[in-house]
C-alpha cells in the first residue's frame, strides 16, 4: 500500500485506504486486480 | 462531528450540551455542513445554535475574499488569506457565543495534527506570544471561556477512521479556500518529518507542554483588556477582530 501512495505523490497521513470497504493498514500488501478506496482527510469544521 | 458524538457518549448524562455551529458564509460549502450539523444534532437531541459573520459582523467570508482582491490575499499581496480573517472572527465568535449562552467551556475537535502544526508555526517564527497562548490553558482568564480538546492528542487519521467506521465520515467537500491557509506548509513538514521519524507529532507536543509549563514561571500572562468596540478580551485596545473589520470597512 505504501508503495501504491508513493507512487501517487500522497503523504500516508492524508489518506485512508479501503479494499471492499475495509480499511487497510499500511503494511498490507495489494495484488493485481484489488480495487482500492483513497478516502481523502478532510480537517476543519 | 467525531467529538461531538465522543463528548455526549462520555460525558455525565447531566451535562447541558449545546452545540454551536459557525456560518461564514461560504457558498456551495457551508450550506450543507451545516444541514449535516443539524441532522447530527437532531439525531443526538441537542440544541443547535447557528451564528453567522452575516448577522453579527454584516459581512460573509466570501464578500471579505471579494472586498481583499480575491483569493490569496490583500489586494494581491500575501499579507492576509482568508483563513486569516476566517480564523479570527470565527475564534471571536464561538468566545462570545458561549458567554451570551452561558456556557462554561467550549468543546472544540481539535487534532494531534492541528496542535502540533500550530507550535510548529509559532516556534519557526519566533513567536513566543502565540506559543504561551496555546493550550493547555492556564488557569481560567477573565472574559474566556475555558477551551477543552478531547482529540488533542488524537492523530486527524486516527479520526477519520472513527468517523468512517461510526458513519460519521462527512459528505461534504473540503472548505474551497483551504488551500490557501499559510498552515498548510507546516501541515506538510509535520507530515514529511512523521514518516521519516513516527511519532514526532507526540515527541513535539510532550515537549511543547513541559516548556510552556516552565516558562510560564518566568513569563507570566500579560494583564488582558476590554475591547473597547466590542468588549471581548484582548492585550490591546482594539481586539483582533475588531481591527480586522475596521481594516475592511475603511478599506
Amino acid at each position: 500500500m505504501l508503495t501504491l501512495l508513493k507512487a501517487l505523490d500522497m503523504q500516508k497521513e492524508r489518506v485512508v485506504v479501503r479494499r471492499n470497504l475495509k480499511v487497510l493498514i499500511e503494511e498490507e500488501a495489494l495484488f493485481d486486480g484489488d480495487r482500492v478506496e483513497i478516502i481523502p482527510i478532510i480537517s476543519g469544521g | 462531528m467525531v467529538a461531538l458524538y465522543l463528548v455526549d457518549r462520555y460525558l455525565p448524562p447531566s451535562t447541558e450540551i449545546v452545540v454551536i455551529s459557525v456560518d461564514e458564509g461560504i457558498e456551495g460549502y457551508r450550506p450543507v455542513t451545516l444541514r449535516e450539523a443539524e441532522k447530527h444534532t437532531k439525531e443526538l437531541g441537542l440544541e443547535h445554535v447557528v451564528k453567522s459573520f452575516r448577522d453579527v459582523y454584516g459581512v460573509t467570508l466570501d464578500e471579505i475574499v471579494r472586498t481583499l482582491g480575491g483569493c490569496g490575499g490583500d489586494k494581491g499581496s500575501n499579507t492576509f488569506s482568508p483563513c486569516t480573517y476566517c480564523g479570527v472572527l470565527r475564534r471571536h465568535l464561538l468566545n462570545r457565543s458561549a458567554h451570551e449562552l452561558g456556557l462554561d467551556s467550549l468543546i472544540t475537535g481539535h487534532t494531534l495534527d492541528d496542535e502540533t502544526e500550530t507550535i510548529l508555526m509559532n516556534y519557526l517564527r519566533g513567536d513566543l506570544g502565540h506559543l504561551m497562548r496555546g493550550s493547555p490553558h492556564p488557569p481560567k482568564k477573565p472574559g474566556f471561556v475555558p477551551r477543552v480538546k478531547p482529540l488533542r492528542e488524537a492523530p486527524q487519521k486516527e479520526v477519520t477512521l472513527y468517523a468512517l467506521l461510526a458513519s460519521l465520515y462527512p459528505k461534504h467537500v473540503e472548505c474551497p479556500y483551504a488551500h490557501l491557509a499559510v498552515r498548510n506548509q507546516y501541515r506538510n513538514l509535520l507530515y514529511t518529518l512523521e514518516s521519516w521519524d513516527p511519532g514526532v507529532r507526540y515527541s513535539l507536543l510532550r515537549l511543547y507542554d513541559q516548556i510552556v509549563k516552565a516558562l510560564r514561571a518566568y513569563y507570566p500572562s500579560p494583564p488582558l483588556n476590554r475591547c473597547q468596540s466590542c468588549g471581548e478580551p484582548t492585550l490591546h485596545t482594539l481586539c483582533r477582530a475588531c481591527t480586522l473589520l475596521e481594516g475592511l470597512r475603511r478599506g
